[in-house]
């Protein structure tokens, strides 16, 4: 079963996109098993330990004409491959070499389920320089382990969940950073250590801090614990005041989200912190790559543990490409195209 | 004039709630004050200005910045082209430099594309300045073609003819760079610069105008410690050959300059030679902070209640405070008191009972305090002694009285011990500012929520109530400080607590003991590096302050520095804020306070005869699990 979900918040109007006007480029699954990739794909994925990376056991058995290439020991600077070769990430060549040869309309899935933000986000952005049919597979997982908004008085132990900040490679600015004017994005999760840790470090003007909540959430109160785990930042540079939504799994409407508000706020300079959801991350990664506005992405590498979720819940595959390919959009919301422009050729 | 509770908080938070120097942007040059140091900045001579968070480096780099120098000088002044100095702030942001790190390619190579890096950038930096500085003094200023030419080459970028080019040529250079940098295997970076060579060029031509002659360009360079070390040596190799026409004022952490060594293994950066040493603990000693502070304080109120008179504002009168006496006679329970004057009855006379009902509760106390085992007998003789020449225990008043204080409300709710006045609050920050002003703005604040009057005198426990509320934002603010804020949030708690059952339980034992040293092992071993990273990192991100050793204690002890917890966290655990006594504490403990808290911190006070039954102060039980263990 299959079908093209379309999310529409219109009683959310005034703080969230009023999606009605953009593709959600989504095919959603509510069972894994019931994704099949398309004949003859290259499905690129790796896993993480946690339970929602292992749905990849049945598309490897549901589907023989599909090419696998499993990311195994990633780091910030590169992966290995099956039989322990080393890609580096900071080579386009290399990666092209572990993808292999695409031919055309091969579709090219990257499953970010089991991955780390640098090495998808590299392979995505190679991939779509390419012109490459990308897709963009997700796993929700049923549950995040309890306890991840850390309440006041638990001790959060930040040098067991990140590796500090570094920029995603490939991803890296380093143009002049004097000015103070630019705008903070903090794409929020639960932990707001993280938050503050990224906040000391990117030092925003508190009148520039725009934070995206996701809303909703894979279960209807993460709303409440992406509160509770920011409370503290929120309040102290009353930034709770000018919180977006988007939902939490469509990275399509954090990329129209953060289109608006660099529209809006006539921003030179964006600042992204990456610290809520792959799907949010993707739409980031996606507006970095296709906007013309300086943006800059912070990002924190946290430390997967395979107990931070649990369970399998839906599926979702993302069809980027299309937000790069003006000719032939894959879904649209209706296919008046000339008012969508969707076309974002990176410039 | 009188405001409304909303007016006022607003106001209040508008001049005293933005205290970091990043949330003040452009407010941040109307707020400037200078502090003494300030003058000693102002030379030709590379500068190292040292500080924990919150000290006001970034307040002064930015205010010797041509921006900052500008918005604060009087019209008058404004003249730019007779200032001496011209400098252009820089804040080592991390999410750039570490860019250039990577397994891909050898630190070589890396130190080849840093210094690139480092041309480029400042070479960027002086062109905006000098365009900046056409603007305001209404000049086109340009160099000759030739030096134009040599600093194009220097730079390996296209040859272009007028500075204003050449502002434009390197915003290519760092985008092509930029490219480079993403894909540095595939793509690595040509025609790399010479490290410093093109910034010697560009800034000596601009001095040989007239215009610029005799001046010299300042590059105010924050949070050094962001650099990685390898970095740190490339910024050495600079500060150490800069030519005459360019300097470096660097504000850093304590501790945060990692690396002294230069590219040229056999040079290092040596004070006084090579640069001029500014600790702003060591400037701001008492007096001169003080004065700062209050200045501080009292300008930025007047920025919002203009039409308010400097007396009314006065931190000094405002913060009231109370002697020792006066806070015992409040802290003293009635329970206590009538007891001991019970106990007293049965040994004495009534008439030298009547008598000693006249001595004040609290001072009765402290004689029952000065009793060994409580006796009455012995407190007998002390109140008579008392009654007879009070003076005979000044001594025993000096020594004794203020840590007596800490275990009249011992296992009590409520107040525990009174931390208030100006006095008190300037030793809590430690000369610190942003911790002060902090405190300031929750006493303010909590005084107006508490329907006090703005500008009356706010009350001994309101300023308590605030003292308690900041430490313990500063301590749930270490965790999201550095990769190790747990370990300093654990072991802030661990000792925290350590001092404050000490203190609640001080008699009999050496009064306000609040500082610990090291024993260390004469073997260095695993926990030897991990006591001394501990202990750096706790010292840059001011959960401890560490001072220089006093005497030797024993041969085996390591006696470079005395620790204790910054004061600023005392109120909220309830020991003396005042630097007095030490302890020793092995490396193993050390350790385990962070690790194993609950039988470690047991283990330190059963070690002193103390027990740690007593229960939590009600502020410390938000952290009942972490003491439970």
């Amino acid at each position: 079963m299959m079908r093209v979900f379309l999310i529409n918040l219109i009683s959310l109007g005034l703080f969230m996109l009023d999606n009605k006007a953009h593709p959600i480029l989504t095919s959603t699954y509510e069972s894994t098993q019931d994704f099949i990739p398309e004949d003859n794909s290259i499905y690129i994925f790796g896993r993480s330990g946690e339970e929602r990376s292992k749905h990849i056991n049945s598309v490897y058995t549901n589907t023989p004409n599909v090419e696998f290439r499993e990311i195994f020991a990633e780091d910030l600077y590169g992966f290995t491959s099956e039989n322990e070769h080393k890609f580096y990430l900071r080579s386009e060549r290399s990666i092209l070499d572990f993808i292999g040869l695409v031919e055309i309309n091969q579709c090219v899935y990257i499953d970010i389920t089991g991955l780390t933000h640098s090495v998808w986000a590299r392979l995505i952005q190679v991939s779509l320089n390419q012109k490459y049919k990308v897709r963009v597979v997700y796993v929700e997982p049923d549950q995040y382990s309890r306890s991840t908004a850390p309440v006041e008085g638990q001790i959060y132990d930040l040098s067991e969940k990140i590796q500090g900040i570094a920029p995603l490679t490939g991803f890296a600015k380093i143009s002049d950073d004097s000015e103070k004017d630019f705008q903070f994005i903090p794409l929020l999760g639960f932990e707001g250590t993280r938050l503050s840790f990224i906040t000391e470090q990117v030092q925003p003007n508190t009148e520039n801090i725009i934070p995206i909540i996701g809303t909703p959430g894979f279960k209807p109160w993460y709303v409440f614990e992406s509160y509770l785990g920011n409370r503290k930042f929120l309040l102290e540079t009353e930034a709770w005041q000018h919180v977006r939504y988007a939902p939490a799994n469509c990275p399509f409407s954090c990329f129209y989200l953060l289109e608006e508000i660099a529209k809006n706020n006539n921003a030179r300079r964006i600042k992204i912190g990456l610290i809520g959801t792959k799907p949010h991350a993707l739409g980031a990664v996606l507006f970095s790559l296709a906007s013309e506005s300086r943006i800059e992405l912070i990002h924190d590498h946290p430390i997967r543990k395979a107990s931070r979720t649990d369970g399998i819940a839906r599926l979702m595959v993302y069809h980027i490409s299309a937000l790069f390919d003006g000719l032939h959009p894959v879904y649209t919301v209706n296919n008046d195209a000339d008012r969508i422009k969707i076309s974002r050729l990176r410039k | 004039m009188s405001y409304s509770d909303g007016d006022a908080i607003s106001k209040i938070n508008k001049s005293l709630g933005l205290y970091k120097a990043e949330w003040l942007n452009e407010a941040i040059f109307d707020l400037f004050n200078e502090p003494v140091y300030f003058d000693e900045l102002k030379t030709h001579r590379p500068c190292l200005l040292i500080g924990g968070r919150g000290t006001g480096k970034t307040t002064v780099l930015r205010g010797l910045s041509y921006e900052g120098q500008y918005a604060s000088f009087s019209a008058h002044k404004k003249n730019v082209e007779e200032w001496p100095f011209y400098g252009m702030y820089h804040r080592v942001n991390t999410n750039r430099v570490t860019a250039f790190r990577g397994p891909e390619i050898d630190e070589s190579s890396w130190t080849r594309y840093f210094s690139h890096y480092i041309n480029l950038t400042f070479c960027k930096q002086i062109l905006d300045f000098v365009k900046w500085f056409n603007l305001i003094a209404k000049l086109d200023i340009e160099l000759n073609k030739s030096s134009i030419k040599k600093i194009c080459l220097s730079l390996g970028i296209n040859e272009v003819d007028t500075l204003e080019e050449l502002s434009e040529e390197l915003e290519y250079a760092v985008i092509d760079f930029e490219i480079s940098v993403n894909s540095i295997i595939d793509n690595p970076p040509k025609n790399l610069s010479i490290l410093a060579a093109p910034i010697d060029i560009l800034t000596e031509s601009l001095c040989s105008l007239s215009i610029f002659k005799g001046k010299q360009f300042y590059f105010l360079i924050d949070e050094f410690e962001n650099f990685e070390d390898y970095q740190q040596i490339i910024l050495n190799t600079i500060i150490k050959h800069s030519n005459n026409y360019y300097t470096f004022k660097i504000g850093v952490r304590e501790l945060g300059w990692r690396q002294r060594g230069t590219l040229n293994s056999n040079e290092s950066l040596i004070s006084p030679a090579d640069y001029a040493l500014i600790s702003i603990s060591e400037r701001l000693q008492k007096n001169n902070f003080e004065l700062f502070a209050k200045k501080v304080i009292i300008d930025r109120l007047k920025k919002e209640f203009t039409e308010v008179k400097n007396e009314c504002i006065d931190p000094t009168n405002l913060l009231t405070s109370i002697t020792e006496r006066e806070e015992a006679e409040i802290l003293i329970g009635s329970e206590d008191y009538n007891k001991t004057i019970e106990s007293l009855s049965t040994i004495v006379s009534k008439k030298d009972l009547d008598k000693i009902r006249s001595i004040e509760r609290g001072m009765l106390g402290f004689l029952k305090y000065l009793s060994p085992d409580d006796d009455t007998y012995a407190l007998k003789e002390y109140a008579l002694k008392y009654l007879k020449e009070p003076s005979s225990l000044r001594n025993e008043m000096n020594n004794h009285f203020y840590a007596y204080l800490f275990t009249l409300k011992k296992g009590k709710t409520g107040v525990r011990k009174f931390y208030c006045g100006w006095d008190v609050y300037l030793l809590l920050a430690n000369g610190n500012i942003r911790y002060l002003i902090e405190l300031v703005h929750a006493a303010f604040i909590n005084h107006i929520e508490n329907d006090g009057v703005l500008f009356e005198p706010i009350s001994p426990k309101t300023q308590t109530d605030a003292a308690t509320q900041i430490g313990k934002k500063n301590l749930s603010e270490l965790e999201g400080l550095s990769v190790d804020g747990a370990k300093l949030t654990k072991l802030v708690l661990s000792l925290g607590r350590i001092f404050q059952v000490m203190a609640s339980d001080g008699k009999g034992h050496s009064p306000e003991v609040n500082q610990f040293h090291i024993k260390t092992d004469s073997i260095p071993s695993e926990a030897n590096e991990a006591v001394k990273n501990i202990l750096k990192q706790a010292v840059m991100h001011l959960a401890l302050e560490r001072t220089p050793g006093s005497k030797l204690i024993q041969s085996e002890e390591r006696q470079e520095y005395d620790y204790r917890l910054h004061p600023i966290f005392s109120p909220f655990f309830n020991y003396s804020h005042r630097k007095k006594r030490k302890f020793p504490i092995d490396e193993i403990q050390f350790i385990n306070l962070i690790d194993n808290p609950a039988p470690t911190i047991k283990a330190v006070l059963k070690k002193r005869n103390i027990s740690d039954d007593e229960s939590l102060p009600d502020q410390l039980n938000l952290f009942g699990s972490f003491y439970a263990g």
